[in-house]
C-alpha cells in the first residue's frame, strides 16, 4: 500500500509539474492566437473566444472596456489597411504573459485621429495580459506613439530616443 | 528427470525459505523504494523547473529592482557597471544603443525629473527574461525633454521594460513607454499656464479700463461744472 501511495504521489507530482509549465505554454498560445487572428487580421468575431467579457485594459489615467479596445483596434486597421502585428517575444509567469511586438503598416486611411499620409510605419510595443481560464482578462500596454507620429511626418524628427 | 530436478530445486530452496523470502521482500521493498525515490527525485527535478527557475527568476527580479531603486530613484549611476554587462544593448525598433548612451538617457531623465519615483506594478520573469511594468512620476523642474525649458509639469509615464539577464548582469533591453503622453502632459501644462496668464491679463485690462473710465469721469466732474454727455464718450474712446 505504501508503495502504491508513494507511486501515486510521485505521478501526481509529475502531472502537477507538467501542468504548471503547460499552463504558461497554453497562455502563450492564446496570446499568439490573439495577435495573429484578432490584432493582425482584425477578426473581431473571435474576440468572444479569446477575451473575457469583463476584460479591462488598464490605462495610466483611465481603463478601457473590451468594446473601447476593439473600437481602437478597428481605428488602427482603418488607418493601416495592411497592418501586421507580430509577437516577437513571449515571457510567461503564472497567469501573466508579456508580449514584445512589432507592428508594421502603411497609413493609407484615416483612423484613430490620424490622417491618411500614405507613409509606412514600424512601431514596437509591449503588452502584458493576464489570462484566466483561457481568456484574456486584463491588459497593460505601452508603445511609442511619438515615434509613430514622427514616421508619419506629423511631428518633427529632430529628437531620437532609444525607444524609437 | 524434470519433475525430480524441479523438486530437488525447490527442496534445495525450501530450507532457507524463511530467510530468503524476508530478504527477497526486503530487496523488493528496497527496489520499489529506490524506484520511488528515483521517481520522486525525478518528479521533484521536473517540478523544480518552474520552481527552481523562480530562484534564478527571483535573482533576476532583484537585479531588475536595483535599476529602479539604485539607479533611477537614488541616482547612483556608478552602480551601473555592477548591474549591466559591458556588451549591453538597448534594442529600439529603429536603432540599438550601448550602455553609455543608455545611461546618458537615464541621466537626462533623472536631471529633467529630479524627484523621479517609480512604482513597479508587475514583475514577470521566465528564464533569462524579466519584464517590468511601471509608472514613473516626477516634476519637470530642470531642462531636458527635447530641449524644453523647465515647465514645472507633474509628469506620469507608463512604461514596460524587458531585460535579458545573463549570469546576473543585464545584457539586453527592450523598452516601450508612452513618450507622446508625457509630452502632451507638458504641452497641456504649458497651455494651462498660458491660459491662466491670459486670464490674469484680461482681468488686469478690465480693471485698468474701469480705473481709466472712472478717472475720466472724475476729471470731467472736476473741470466742468455741468458736464456735457458728449465729452464723456469722447474721453472713453482712447481706452
Amino acid at each position: 500500500m505504501k508503495i502504491i501511495s508513494t507511486l501515486t504521489a510521485c505521478s501526481l507530482l509529475f502531472a502537477g509539474s507538467l501542468f504548471a509549465s503547460s499552463l504558461q505554454e497554453q497562455n502563450k498560445a492564446i496570446a499568439k492566437r490573439a495577435f495573429e487572428e484578432i490584432l493582425s487580421k482584425g477578426r473581431l468575431e473571435l474576440a468572444e473566444q479569446l477575451y473575457a467579457k469583463d476584460f479591462v485594459n488598464h490605462g495610466i489615467h483611465r481603463n478601457a472596456t473590451l468594446e473601447e479596445d476593439q473600437a481602437a483596434l478597428k481605428g488602427w486597421h482603418q488607418a493601416f489597411s495592411d497592418i501586421s502585428i507580430v509577437p516577437e517575444k513571449l515571457i510567461a509567469e503564472g497567469d501573466l504573459v508579456t508580449v514584445y511586438w512589432i507592428a508594421r503598416g502603411t497609413n493609407t486611411g484615416t483612423g484613430n485621429g490620424l490622417p491618411a499620409t500614405g507613409k509606412k510605419a514600424e512601431l514596437a510595443g509591449i503588452t502584458i495580459w493576464r489570462i484566466v481560464d483561457g481568456k484574456i482578462k486584463e491588459e497593460w500596454s505601452a508603445f511609442d506613439q511619438f515615434s509613430l507620429m514622427q514616421q508619419l511626418g506629423l511631428l518633427p524628427t529632430d529628437k531620437q530616443q532609444p525607444g524609437s | 528427470m524434470h519433475p525430480t530436478v524441479k523438486v530437488a530445486r525447490t527442496a534445495v530452496r525450501h530450507p532457507k525459505c524463511d530467510t530468503n523470502f524476508s530478504s527477497l521482500r526486503d530487496s523488493m521493498f528496497s527496489k520499489y523504494f529506490i524506484i520511488a525515490v528515483f521517481l520522486a527525485g525525478g518528479s521533484l527535478l521536473a517540478h523544480s523547473e518552474p520552481q527552481s527557475t523562480p530562484t534564478i527568476e527571483a535573482r533576476n527580479k532583484a537585479v531588475a529592482m536595483r535599476v529602479f531603486d539604485e539607479i533611477l530613484t537614488q541616482g547612483r549611476f556608478e552602480v551601473a557597471d555592477e548591474i549591466y554587462s559591458p556588451d549591453f544593448q538597448n534594442h529600439g525598433a529603429h536603432r540599438t544603443i550601448d550602455l553609455k548612451t543608455d545611461q546618458d538617457y537615464a541621466r537626462a531623465e533623472k536631471k529633467a525629473l529630479p524627484d523621479l519615483r517609480i512604482e513597479i506594478e508587475r514583475l514577470i520573469a521566465e528564464g533569462d527574461f524579466v519584464a517590468a511594468l511601471g509608472t514613473i512620476r516626477g516634476t519637470h523642474t530642470s531642462g531636458g525633454y527635447g530641449g524644453l525649458p523647465p515647465t514645472g509639469t507633474p509628469i506620469e509615464i507608463r512604461g514596460i521594460t524587458i531585460w535579458r539577464i545573463v549570469n546576473g548582469k543585464i545584457r539586453d533591453e527592450w523598452t516601450s513607454f508612452d513618450e507622446l503622453g508625457a509630452y502632451s502632459q507638458v504641452v497641456r501644462h504649458v497651455q494651462g499656464t498660458v491660459w491662466i496668464a491670459f486670464g490674469v491679463f484680461l482681468v488686469l485690462v478690465v480693471i485698468a479700463e474701469r480705473l481709466l473710465w472712472g478717472g475720466c469721469k472724475w476729471l470731467v466732474k472736476l473741470f466742468r461744472h455741468k458736464p456735457k454727455p458728449g465729452l464723456t464718450t469722447q474721453c472713453s474712446r482712447p481706452t
